[in-house]
């Protein structure tokens, strides 16, 4: 061994180096590093649990807005349909107002119109009335004669005496 | 005219113009002719009135209002026949125009 230049002491010596430097390492840097590791491949494993019920979570949610989106387009459509019914409740109603307004004024027109042509008719009757009262007048007074003109204030005067 | 009545009459002249006051005079003179007026009735006729016929319708109407004082008659030829009277709220009108009216 000796010619092979191999020193049994030196290689135990190494050996034993090895073996120390192992069993240092061993404790002072394997360990921590491991542990470390360790940690670092929990620290993983909780954070890739964690975003998988996350992923879970964001699921569900997802599913209770759309539920949530489609009760209130449901709402929605309600409301709509409803305040179309009241709109067209409403038009119905003011329509027939206005038709029932529209007759009443009609109505007063017509008979203000009336009360207006029957006054005016009036005032057309007498008109005409002192019209031929005046031409009969005229007329009288250029076809009486001196002689009826005298009998008749002779009567005159006789029916004032005598009455 | 009655002979106490003149000479009533002519003291209250003479007293008037004893005044000497011709403003007096006019004064009662306008006041004599509006109660004058008051107590006149007036007839109006169309046609020819004979004196008669006056003379009946002024005792008709002296017969009526006791207190009426005088006549007076008026050619209106507008009633074209006939008379028609006044005195104060009193009216008779027995004309062809107030026939038609």
């Amino acid at each position: 061994m000796e010619k092979l230049g191999i020193d049994p002491i030196l290689i135990g010596a190494q050996v034993v180096n090895f073996l120390l430097l192992l069993f240092i390492l061993k404790k002072l840097l394997y360990k921590p590093i491991l542990s470390m590791l360790d940690e670092r491949k929990q620290r993983a494993l909780q954070i890739e649990e964690t975003q998988q019920s996350l992923k879970e979570a964001q699921a569900g949610l997802g599913k209770e807005k759309e539920q949530l989106v489609r009760e209130a387009k449901v709402e929605a459509d309600k409301l709509l349909q409803d305040a179309r019914q009241v709109s067209e409740q409403v038009k119905k109603q003011i329509d027939h107002e206005a038709r029932e307004k529209a007759a009443e004024m009609m109505a007063k027109s017509k008979k203000e119109i009336e009360a207006e042509t029957q006054k005016i008719r009036e005032n057309i009757k007498q008109e005409v009335s002192q019209v031929a009262v005046k031409v009969a007048e005229e007329i009288l007074r250029d076809e009486i004669t001196p002689e009826q003109r005298k009998h008749v204030l002779a009567e005159s005067v006789r029916r004032f005496t005598n009455g | 005219m009655d002979k106490k009545l003149e000479s009533v009459s002519a003291n209250i002249v003479d007293k008037i113009l004893a005044t000497g006051s011709s403003e007096l005079g006019e004064m009662v003179i306008q006041k004599l002719k509006e109660r004058l007026s008051s107590k006149t009735a007036t007839v109006y006729y169309a046609g020819e009135l004979e004196e008669a016929e006056k003379q009946l319708v002024t005792a008709k109407l002296k017969n009526k209002f006791t207190e009426m004082m005088s006549v007076e008659f008026i050619e209106d030829g507008s009633l074209i026949a006939g008379i028609k009277i006044r005195y104060q709220d009193y009216v008779y009108d027995d004309s062809l125009v107030g026939k038609f009216r």
